[in-house]
Formats: structure tokens, C-alpha cells, sequence
């Protein structure tokens, strides 16, 4: 499916596009924009998208992440489904506070290995499609 | 979407899906989520409200 690219104030154009998820039987009421971000390694959520999902982060081990600036912050791992044009994948996201000021991303790991997805700047548009092959 | 963005200078909107208008704002997600709860779903797509820099950046994990 393609989306296309979104202006928001004071950014250039984003591939920013609505996903909905889901953790278990919780799952939002309404879609998330996020930006797909090919040079993000995981997808990055606000903490309190997971909270609203019903996820326990008490009983979930902290990692850290690094932004390119060399800055880490704590964030909680959980695996929970995403649905992007009517297509479901299996993710892993890091849910973190840090996230809190900037877009939630849909990051390589995960998204990049199950679908095919084409930034098409060019033309201000990102198509993802789910690999037929794996699928 | 950028024109409707400008109101807002902080926490979390619920954007309608043609990206014209603002439905609702709040402090944090669950604020603004719970207020579009009742809503079709996708009738609206929330997003934080995202200012200052003109870029974004790369995430690492350890």
C-alpha cells in the first residue's frame, strides 16, 4: 500500500504513516502516526502507547538504545502486532519516556525483514508491502 | 497537515484522517487517546506534537 509523505511544521515532508496496534487481546482505538525511519534499528514507541496497551513494564528487563549523538536512554522491549494497510506484522518495539518528544518510529529490525518497503521521495510517497515469500 | 499542526506546541493530537482538522489534544497519549476512544476507529490517527528540529534522528540499539 502506498502513503504518502506528511508536512508537519518546521520538517520536511516525513514518510509518516498510520499503524495500528496491537499487544494480546489490548489494542488502541485509534491508529498511530509514525515515521519510517530506515535508519532506526528497532521500532521506538511512547511509553504510554504501551501503557494504554496494557503492558506490564514492571516485569520487563530495561535496555538501552543510543541516539546518533551518542546519548542512551532506557527503553522496554515487547513483542506486539502492527497493522499497516490492512496487514499485520509481528514486531518488537522499545517502548521509552524518550520518545516522548519526537515521532514513534517503525525501525529496520522487524518491518524492513518482513516487508518490502520503497521510499519514493521522488515522488513523496513510501509503499509496504508484506513479502509474499515469508507471509 | 502542516497549517493544522501550528496551534499546538506541545503533548498529543488526534488528527481526522484526511490530516485537515484537529478532533482533540492532550498533555500525553493516554489523554488524547482516551478522549477519541469512542470514535471509529481510524476516523482519526494521533501523533506527538513534534517541534524544533528540521531533523529527526538515528536510533541504536546497544
Amino acid at each position: 500500500m502506498k502513503f504518502s509523505y506528511l508536512q508537519i511544521p518546521g520538517f520536511s515532508k516525513r514518510p509518516l504513516v498510520p499503524v495500528s496496534f496491537r499487544f494480546g487481546s489490548h489494542h488502541l482505538s485509534q491508529p498511530v502516526l509514525c515515521l519510517v525511519d530506515s535508519g532506526a534499528d528497532l521500532t521506538y514507541l511512547d511509553m504510554g502507547v504501551g501503557e494504554e496497551l496494557g503492558i506490564n513494564f514492571a516485569k520487563i528487563k530495561p535496555l538501552t538504545s543510543f541516539s546518533i549523538n551518542g546519548r542512551g536512554f532506557i527503553g522496554y522491549p515487547a513483542k506486539l502486532v502492527a497493522e499497516i494497510g490492512g496487514w499485520e506484522f509481528f514486531l518488537e518495539a522499545i517502548f521509552s519516556r524518550s520518545v516522548r518528544r519526537t515521532f514513534c518510529v517503525l525501525g529496520q529490525e522487524g518491518l524492513f525483514d518482513m516487508a518490502h518497503i520503497s521510499f519514493e521521495r521522488f515522488s513523496w510517497e513510501v509503499e509496504i508491502n508484506p513479502r509474499k515469500e515469508i507471509n | 497537515m502542516s497549517s493544522v499542526l501550528k496551534s499546538v506546541s506541545s503533548g498529543w493530537v488526534a488528527i481526522s484522517s484526511d490530516y485537515k482538522r484537529i478532533v482533540a489534544k492532550g498533555r500525553d497519549f493516554r489523554a488524547v487517546n482516551q478522549k477519541v476512544s469512542n470514535l471509529p476507529h481510524g476516523s482519526v490517527v494521533l501523533m506527538p506534537v513534534v517541534k524544533n528540529p528540521r531533523y529527526t534522528v538515528t536510533l541504536i540499539l546497544e
